[in-house]
């Protein structure tokens, strides 16, 4: 080290010492705060990607919103040989990632095996404008709806999840309420089916929606599962649902995922239909993550990750560290980075069979995007350039 | 009612006034300093049910504030400082000339320079670590570096100034 080098790190260091004191009740502060953003920006996220950080730390973001981490030597998943279009070619289409009006779109579900169900935004703020279908034959897309405008009172729309022919999503209020809407897949004018007070707890709103025959059931962030019906009418709550999340219909769960650290996601579960519970098992030392209704993720004291059954059955270790904000989809496939010491890339990998293959998601040295599927968990969807690539899940047998 | 998470109260309480020292370091003032700290406790918060490994919060508090500092976040602020700082027992210089001297010429750095500068000599990270943290290369970690340092010479004299009762 030379002279200035020398000067530099004395400098800093004396510096250091003429820093004030933070005060005693910061941390309630920060508290007070961080729930005031989260209440603003929560209703918002329904549609977010999972982001995985460098490091160990996955986030949840909207827009240019991004959070940073620590980067730190580890290890991710084995980087796919081949990209997914070449590993799976008849599950994977690319449509234009700009629909009409040069909006950026996505692809919310699939309404048959040949249409998608795509939500226009804005490019700036990603506020929900527009709903269409796609046909993925012909290359040509049909409005089905426009969103009331969100200045109207509605708020941002959110959670759009199609079922027995219509589109169901919800929007929060100012007022904290939560608002639950539907139109029907060929075409019209948003209903609005029922509303719910989402004032309890952080006013996150809902966290799972979804269309079970001719009923919306949903569930809050703070935990209560509920249906309303398709043609409108009372919201109403599932027996047994108090607390519970809507994991996959008829499966309800409790922990939830939001909230504070609490153990594994979705740990006990329940068919609401046929009264079944099942609870997830775990052996000392190891930390479950998540639990789908056959599937957990979690890791061994040693640092291993694995996939097991529910039942501590059929363990399978896993190279490397799987974010994963989701159960895997149909208890099979996940997206993982892969990476060495920093993540590089975005596979999508098979427990079944142990295929996997590149998404094209790259890192450059930032947070990388991890695409989530729909929430029937059959559509893989994510932008890559100009390209929006559509992977439907049930093509690979 | 979302409950506060004590283990975030824990850490706040134990490592809020080292991560003070370091945005003092970065920021070069008071103000400045406490904001940064805020704003990287906020996202540590909001990130805080997703962090795997608690050990990583310092890290992650770290690495945030060397970011929001040379992206000038300032500009984009979304919540007014949730303290006040004019209780503070602060004296504004550092003791002796030379680190005086080199506090002062830190001061007109660019804030990448500036952060480059921090992590390699306050922090003690190597090039490597410092290019994960800021997410830049190691070879533009070693360009600044090394501008910022040629600036320092020019500004300070590499010979203490002779000072009298020389013999």
């Amino acid at each position: 080290m030379n002279e200035v080098e020398e000067t530099l790190r004395r400098t800093f260091g004396q510096a250091a010492d003429q820093a004030p004191r933070l005060p005693a009740l910061l941390p309630e502060r920060l508290e007070r705060v961080h729930r005031r953003r989260r209440r603003r920006t929560r209703v918002a996220l329904a549609t977010a990607a999972v982001v995985l950080i460098a490091g160990g730390t996955v986030a949840v973001v909207r827009g240019g919103d991004t959070t940073t981490a620590v980067p730190a030597a580890q290890s991710f998943s084995a980087k796919p040989a081949a990209p997914v279009e070449e590993v799976w070619p008849q599950a994977v289409e690319k449509i234009p990632a700009k629909g009409p009006g040069d909006r950026p779109w996505r692809a919310a579900a699939l309404i048959d095996d040949r249409t998608a169900m795509m939500v226009a935004s804005t490019a700036d703020a990603g506020t929900a404008e527009a709903v269409y279908a796609y046909d993925l034959d012909k290359g040509v897309h049909r409005e089905i709806a426009t969103m009331p405008e969100p200045e109207s009172g509605h708020g941002f729309a959110g959670g759009f999840t199609v079922g027995n022919g219509h589109v169901a999503w919800w929007s929060g209020t100012k007022e904290r309420v939560a608002k639950l809407w539907t139109v029907p897949v060929s075409g019209g004018e948003p209903k609005l089916v029922g509303s719910q007070s989402i004032k309890e707890g952080d006013g996150s709103g809902i966290d799972e929606l979804a269309i079970a025959g001719d009923q919306i059931v949903f569930s809050l962030y703070t935990g209560g599962v509920f249906t309303v019906p398709l043609a409108g009418g009372t919201v109403t709550p599932v027996e047994k649902g108090a607390g519970m999340h809507l994991l996959a219909w008829p499966w309800i769960g409790t922990p939830g995922q939001g909230g504070e650290p609490h153990g594994t996601a979705y740990a006990r579960i329940q068919n609401v239909e046929t009264g079944e519970t099942r609870t997830s098992v775990t052996q000392p030392g190891e930390n479950v993550r998540i639990c789908g209704v056959t599937i957990c993720l979690g890791r061994t004291a040693q640092g291993e990750g694995f996939f097991r059954h529910r039942d501590g059955s059929g363990y399978k270790a896993v190279a490397g560290q799987v974010a994963m904000m989701n159960p895997p989809t149909q208890d099979r496939f996940y997206p993982s980075a892969y990476g060495d010491g920093m993540p590089a890339g975005v596979g999508l990998y098979d427990l079944d069979t142990g295929a996997s293959g590149d998404l094209g998601i790259r890192a450059d040295g930032q947070p990388i995007p991890i695409p989530t599927t729909d929430p029937t968990g059959r559509l893989l969807s994510y932008p890559l350039g100009d390209q929006l690539y559509l992977i439907d899940l049930a093509r690979i047998r | 009612m979302l409950e506060p998470d004590p283990h975030f109260a824990e850490f706040v309480a134990e490592r809020g006034d080292a991560l003070l020292r370091y945005g003092y370091v970065l920021a070069g003032n008071p103000h400045d300093a406490a904001d940064l700290v805020q704003e990287a406790l906020l996202k540590l918060r909001a990130a805080w049910p997703r962090l795997r490994r608690k050990e990583n919060a310092e890290s992650y508090a770290r690495t945030t504030m060397a970011r929001l500092h040379i992206a000038a976040w300032r500009l984009r602020r979304r919540e007014r400082l949730v303290w006040d700082l004019p209780e503070l027992e602060h004296h504004d210089q550092v003791p002796d000339g030379d680190e005086q001297r080199m506090w002062q010429a830190v001061a007109g750095l660019p804030r990448k320079q500036r952060a480059v500068l921090v992590l390699r000599y306050y922090e003690q990270l190597a090039d490597a670590e410092i290019a994960a943290v800021l997410g830049i290369s190691s070879g533009t970690v070693r360009s600044q570096a090394a501008r910022a340092l040629d600036k320092l010479r020019t500004a300070i004299p590499t010979e203490p100034m002779p000072r009298g009762n020389l013999r």
